[in-house]
């Protein structure tokens, strides 16, 4: 037993996970009014059944010998980075600058060299979805500080 | 109500009243499609047109949208693995693998003929029985509710056959999502480690897009060049040849049966149904053994039971005045703002609208087929774009449709984080269909708990004594949880 | 609302945007955004966008409606609150958004984060109980309640909603508090289909629900009986003492604090100008609104006075 592959690393997080915040239900506001009004009185149950699973998971998951497999992890974590920064500007930048951004990234990162089809896509669809939403619709998408309708 | 349906008639057959049914079923469907766009956000973009609209063509405007975009969620679930709405997540275990053996057509084929016959047979249960059925329902209080959902989490274990711990253990981490934020009891913070934001708790649709749709756009992202499979190879919907039904009515009927009648529940909706009838089918079927890679039956279980319930979940509405969803909620402000008392009078004192009513729910089901088929169609060259531009197009599809649910910017960061934390998840071979059937299931199933538990003074024994229906479907549950050990044991004896 | 009118002010909003600097515009030059804290399709929903194109029509601009839902309604506040206070968006709260919930949860905003703009609709709440128990009183129910102190069980949609205060006001009132006890469901449709079960015998929300049938309204939060049920008590008659005796299911606009005094004096005056159309006096009339105007001074002066008062309510209901 070793933690010697990703599958192992993983299967040890959750019963971490899992026995962490079982014990973190015992900060909750307890209630004088019977177990029915206790706020941890489910999680208590459904984090147990987690850890009664997450330890022969884990056992299972350390014997065996899968190794590492790190092949194309490097463009995933590439657009998870871009994903985050996305969703977290583009509430503030308004959708349709911050979209066409992120298509040309996820495009760049995929390997799309052919500028007419980054360019076609990158804008057409943002665009088209604002028009839609903000103008026929009425149904508005976040829209930049500069102008509001876009 | 049969004597007042030519009356109602001539509130259908209007040059308004035919365009209300076919416009918005087709718009209905197309929603639908989009991941994110659900039933709810559909029907919600509709409201401000029928305000100018007469009381018959309003409600069946947003009829269509309903029954059309429950429909449509099955489009985007088989072809791109992205439940449209979370009724349809139970159509993504064997409707994408038929997609990605390059029978995509077929599937779609399978589940509109499917969807077709479950909202038939609902909109008739509807127009025969729906005072009856209303009353029936009534005697599901806390404890029966409790039960069904426990029998509706069994479906996790057959989801997960091959690995049934990491299935369970996905499942428990759907159920652990939906607990935290309000306590829907006290209204104390749970698990939100000083966060506001979390207090509103994890919204279902942002983690079930996350862990389906995002997380696949980056397993293929990984996956490029080295002879990733091609997106789906789709032409339009192939429907199925009538001896293909061979041998697949009786699990149909079953499926219709089960999303009937949990329409009629409160509070639990389609996605349960589609969940429980896929268990059961997966018990009883006898083609179990290709669920999850692709089985029609699968497919038909799912679709035929969600599509049941839009028929079911207008039986208390109608009859009760009381909005099992927030859909159904809906249609009813709608019918108070056209001068409608919704309540227990409602069908005495308006039988001719609500023939109509019942009468068009009839029609729009039956143009699902052909609407289905032009949306497909129409449709089909956009899923031939390169991969590259797909996943982009999805990608922002899954922001726009998470942005809409709520309107809160946090849900898209839960989205992103879902997407990676999915990814990760999913190479390791934990299935996320248990995580979305538990943060699914979890809320009812606490609350149900809490209440019943209330109500009985603190026993749970007292859930057994005096609750036969409770009582059959908690057995019922037992018996679906152990069955998988029975089969393997007598497979061994024998 | 109109396609039409929208694509021709996009189009003049994007002459607009060239041109700003060059001259200031008046207010508004841009359209104002009305923040529903709910999912699209409820109640308050519905009356936001019915109001809407009057208030835009008595504005002189555009209006759209947003929805942002969850916590009660507690996100979209908390969202607003830290808005700038140019008077382009505002909130819709209700009385358990804007008094209730900032003092029972750790919520970002509190008493003096608003500019109140104006009060739209108040509706008194009723306490009921099914038409198919025994009780036909509130005298009889208290009586009842007496007799087997645990047995009877009231409904709520949800911990600090107006549903749950409606009956702890009542039964406090009334000291019959710690005999009966507290279901919550997530939502009135649940809870009513328990009342029509006969899960939970008593439940409080407004009059609108009444129409549904098979309710018996017991006592009423309001200053006098109302007029569609003029047997029916109200909460000081039956000796229900202040500040328990009065509640409404009351919302009105907010814009964030800090909002320049002229326009809120015009977004006020605009809202009553709507208020008093008559498309929106007959919108309400079908959706049996009561409405409530009341200028932003007014509404200042009543959205304090309520915070207080309502903390009685919340400290009986033990939240």
């Amino acid at each position: 037993m070793s933690l010697n592959s990703e599958r192992a690393v993983v299967a040890l997080a959750l019963f971490l996970l899992s026995v962490g915040l079982f014990f973190s239900t015992y900060s909750f506001p307890a209630s004088d009014m019977g177990a029915a009004f206790d706020p941890g009185f489910f999680p208590r149950i459904v984090l147990g059944c987690l850890i009664a699973l997450a330890v022969p998971n884990m056992v299972i998951d350390l014997r065996a010998r899968s190794g590492w497999d790190a092949s194309g992890l490097r463009d995933v974590l590439f657009l998870m980075v871009l994903m985050l920064v996305y969703v977290v500007v583009m509430p503030k930048l308004g959708f349709f600058a911050t979209s066409v951004v992120l298509s040309v990234a996820f495009f760049l990162i995929l390997g799309v060299r052919s500028p007419l089809g980054i360019a076609a896509v990158a804008i057409s669809v943002p665009g088209a979805l604002v028009a839609l939403f903000n103008h026929i619709l009425s149904m508005p998408l976040p829209t930049s500080p500069l102008f509001w309708w876009i | 109500m049969l004597s007042v349906l030519p009356q109602a008639f001539d509130l259908i057959f209007t040059v308004e009243g035919l365009m209300v049914l076919t416009l918005g079923t087709m718009l209905g469907i197309v929603l639908g499609a989009l991941p994110g766009i659900g039933s709810t956000v559909a029907v919600a973009m509709i409201l401000p047109f029928t305000l100018t609209m007469s009381q018959a063509p309003a409600i069946l405007l947003l009829l269509a949208i309903y029954a059309g975009s429950v429909y449509g969620g099955s489009i985007s679930a088989i072809l791109i693995n992205t439940p449209g709405t979370p009724q349809s997540a139970a159509t993504c275990f064997d409707g994408y693998p038929m997609a990605q053996r390059g029978e995509a057509g077929k599937a779609l084929g399978w589940a509109t003929i499917a969807s077709v016959i479950g909202g038939l047979a609902s909109s008739i249960v509807l127009i025969f029985a729906a005072p009856q059925l209303a009353a029936f329902a009534l005697n599901f209080g806390p404890i029966e509710t409790f039960a069904l959902i426990l029998l509706g989490l069994t479906c996790i274990v057959s989801v997960s056959e091959g690995s049934p711990i990491k299935g369970l253990m996905a499942g428990g981490l759907g159920l652990f999502l939906s607990v935290v934020g309000g306590d829907p009891l006290t209204g104390g913070p749970r698990f939100t480690f000083g966060s506001f934001q979390l207090i509103a708790g994890f919204d279902l649709l942002a983690v079930v897009i996350g862990v389906f749709a995002l997380s696949e756009v980056l397993i293929r992202a990984s996956q490029r060049g080295e002879g990733a499979p091609p997106l789906i190879d789709f032409r339009g919907i192939v429907l199925p040849r009538l001896a293909e039904w061979r041998g697949r009515g009786r699990g149909l009927l079953k499926s219709v049966v089960i999303g009937n009648v949990i329409g009629i529940m409160p509070g639990t909706g389609a996605a349960t149904a589609a969940f429980i009838s896929y268990a059961e089918a997966r018990r009883s079927a006898p083609t179990r053994a290709n669920f999850g890679k692709g089985e029609p039956d699968g497919l038909i279980a799912s679709e035929s039971a969600n599509n049941a319930v839009t028929g079911g979940a207008l039986v208390p509405t109608m009859a009760l005045g009381i909005p099992g969803d927030a859909i159904t909620a809906v249609m009813l402000a709608t019918l108070t703002l056209h001068g409608v008392t919704p309540g227990i009078r409602l069908m005495q004192d308006n039988p001719v609208l609500i023939a109509a009513i019942f009468a068009g729910f009839f029609l729009i089901n039956l143009m699902l087929l052909p609407l289905g088929m032009i949306v497909s169609r129409v449709a089909a060259p956009l899923l031939r774009l390169r991969e590259a531009y797909m996943l982009v197009v999805i990608t922002l599809l899954c922001t726009l449709g998470v942005f809409f649910v709520r309107g809160n910017p946090f849900d898209l960061l839960i989205m992103a984080a879902a997407g990676g934390i999915g990814f990760v998840l999913r190479r390791q071979g934990y299935p996320m269909a248990p995580l979305v059937i538990g943060m699914v299931l979890g809320p009812t199933l606490e609350i149900s708990l809490r209440q019943g538990l209330i109500i009985t003074n603190g026993s749970f024994g007292a859930f057994f004594t005096g609750h036969p229906i409770a009582f059959g479907l908690i057995l019922a549950a037992i018996f679906m949880l152990l069955l998988p050990l029975f089969r393997a044991l007598r497979a061994r004896q024998g | 609302m109109k396609v039409t009118n929208l694509t021709a002010s996009a189009l003049a909003g994007v002459v607009l945007a060239f041109a700003a600097g060059a001259e200031a515009q008046e207010f508004p030059e841009r359209p104002i955004n009305l923040i529903v804290p709910f999912n699209a399709g409820g109640g308050t929903d519905l009356l936001i966008r019915g109001f809407a194109p009057h208030f835009a029509d008595a504005i002189g601009g555009n209006v759209f409606v947003s929805n942002t839902a969850g916590g009660g309604g507690t996100v979209a506040a908390g969202a607003l609150a830290g808005q700038r206070p140019d008077g382009y968006q505002l909130g819709y709260f209700s009385i358990t958004v804007s008094t209730i919930q900032p003092q029972i949860n750790d919520v970002p905003y509190g008493l003096d984060s608003w500019s109140p703009i104006c009060s739209v609709a108040a509706s008194p709440t009723v306490l009921f109980t099914s038409e198919s128990n025994p009780m036909t009183t509130i005298e009889e129910a208290v009586e009842a309640i007496r007799a087997e102190p645990g047995r009877y069980l009231y409904g709520s949609s949800g911990p600090g909603a107006i549903t749950h205060l409606t009956a702890v006001a009542a039964f406090q009132g009334l000291g019959v508090i710690d005999d009966v006890r507290h279901l919550p469901f997530q939502g009135s449709g649940p809870a009513l289909q328990g009342i029509a079960a006969g899960t939970i015998q008593f439940f409080g929300d407004t009059e609108i629900l009444m129409q549904g049938g098979g309710l018996r309204p017991l006592v009423v939060f309001n200053s006098e009986r109302l007029a569609s049920m003029p047997d029916i008590p109200t909460a000081a008659e039956i000796g229900i003492e202040a500040p328990l005796n009065e509640l409404y299911l009351w919302g009105g606009f907010f814009a964030p604090a800090g909002t320049p005094p002229e326009v809120v004096q015009q977004l006020s005056d605009a809202c009553g100008e709507a208020i008093a159309s008559e498309g929106f006096q007959a919108f309400a009339e079908q959706t049996n609104t009561v409405l409530a105007y009341r200028n932003a001074e007014e509404f200042d002066a009543f959205y304090r006075a309520q915070y207080e008062s309502n903390a009685a309510i919340i400290e009986a209901a033990g939240l």
